[in-house]
């Protein structure tokens, strides 16, 4: 979910554009971060409290 | 002429049966799957249930009733098959649309082309359109189930969005007016505002229209008195059990559930004359599920340009545990209508303030 303060930050969602969708391992998310804000993303599965870091890949351009 | 009349009649009934006949099971798989796939069900179970309505249960249905049908048989194996399936697809197709109607809508809009994931290309994107265009049949039934409590404070005379949409100006990072607003607190004429101006509503936007001349910041004070006064109603909303929410009565409660902050904000708008409206929709948050619960905030136009607002997000958040917790925030005040339709999907479509509105599905997806 999206929230408004992810936008004011400068960053954009680049992939995935679906709010469903099926993983058999690795879910990617691509965002772009224009101002270079620094991120600690993680996620959490659905009904769980509980919260786990993502691990950062290769990124493009400035971090 | 007699003749070929019944003739044409018989072929078209014909062509209607077979249709159906192909068409049923061919639904009856999509919708099932779709669900399967919208609950995050396995695969297998797709399979599964694709099997059962499409040959298994036909077969063991005819096996059934192998003894009767040996005094009088008139269908061929192959006939009593074909009406077996009608049949049990049709009773599947209805007691679906019967029972889950809403799940079935969101299912199909949001997981109806699971078997093309991963998948691209013209031909592709054509069938995706065509499947969600499909869904979008159901929204009527889906909308029939759906009833927003906070309508019954909406005014049926209220305008619309006059002129049209038109592109927000792009804020700056950094600007001190529009949005996104930086490092911008509680407007001075708010967080000053002495109690003998508190005592009406008039009273309030007298003080504040007397202290801001800005049309956008005149309109962001009386944002911020709502969100920074009223505290949010969270054991009533977690009762489901909402008081009334009329303007006056939370001014004097001062506690309020998203059509009580709404509202208070329009009356406010109304009291010095800025064009501030009422609006009902869905929102969701990252907690909550696609189709998000039933909501209500604010549009107003300033400068002949309409924005949005959602002073209730604005005033903090609420958790079962905690409550409510005052956090006062600018995220949700004139953002661009792009990032707004993220989380809030109006009932009226002019609400988006999109220059090309979204579908509910497109919201969903």
């Amino acid at each position: 979910m999206m929230k408004a303060q992810f936008f004011a930050e400068g960053m954009r969602l680049v992939a995935s554009m679906r709010s469903q969708s099926d993983t058999h391992q690795t879910a990617v998310i691509q965002l772009q971060n224009l101002n270079q804000r620094w991120l600690l993303p993680s996620y959490s599965l659905k009904g769980s409290t509980q919260a786990e870091h993502c691990l950062e890949s290769a990124t493009q351009g400035p971090k | 002429m007699r003749f070929l009349f019944l003739k044409l009649l018989v072929l078209i009934t014909r062509t209607l049966f077979y249709l159906a006949v192909f068409l049923s099971p061919v639904l009856s798989v999509w919708l099932a799957s779709s669900v399967v796939a919208y609950i995050n069900g396995p695969r297998l179970l797709t399979v599964f249930s694709g099997i059962l309505l499409f040959p298994l249960v036909p077969i063991l249905w005819d096996m059934r009733g192998r003894k009767r049908r040996k005094e009088l048989g008139i269908l061929t194996w192959g006939d009593r098959i074909v009406l077996r399936t009608l049949v049990l697809n049709l009773a599947f197709l209805f007691l679906l649309l019967a029972l889950r109607p809403q799940t079935l809508f969101l299912a199909l809009s949001t997981r109806g082309d699971w078997f093309l994931d991963g998948m691209q290309g013209p031909q592709v994107e054509l069938a995706r359109t065509g499947l969600f265009t499909l869904s979008r049949g159901l929204e009527g039934l889906y909308l029939r189930f759906h009833n927003n409590p906070f309508d019954q404070y909406a005014d049926t005379t209220q305008v619309k969005p006059q002129p049209a949409p038109q592109p927000q100006p792009a804020g700056q990072a950094g600007q001190s007016k529009g949005w996104p607003w930086t490092e911008v607190g509680l407007h001075p004429a708010v967080d000053n505002m002495p109690p003998s101006a508190e005592t009406s509503i008039a009273s309030v936007t007298q003080y504040i229209a007397s202290q801001e001349k800005d049309p956008m910041l005149r309109v962001k004070a009386l944002h911020d008195y709502v969100a920074d006064r009223i505290a949010y109603d969270a054991p009533n909303y977690f009762a489901g059990n909402y008081p009334p929410q009329d303007a006056e009565m939370v001014f004097q409660r001062r506690v309020a559930v998203c059509a009580g902050y709404a509202k208070l904000l329009e009356a406010l708008g109304q009291s010095i004359g800025e064009e501030i409206v009422y609006v009902t929709g869905d929102s969701r948050n990252s907690t909550s599920d696609l189709e998000g619960q039933s909501h209500a905030w604010n549009a107003a136009k300033i400068n002949r340009q309409w924005y949005l607002i959602d002073p209730t997000w604005n005033s903090g958040y609420v958790d079962r545990s905690t409550g409510f917790t005052k956090a006062y925030k600018t995220d949700y005040l004139f953002p661009p209508p792009e990032v707004r339709g993220i989380s809030h999907f109006p009932e009226d479509q002019a609400w988006q303030l999109r220059l090309q509105p979204i579908t509910r599905g497109e919201f969903l997806r």
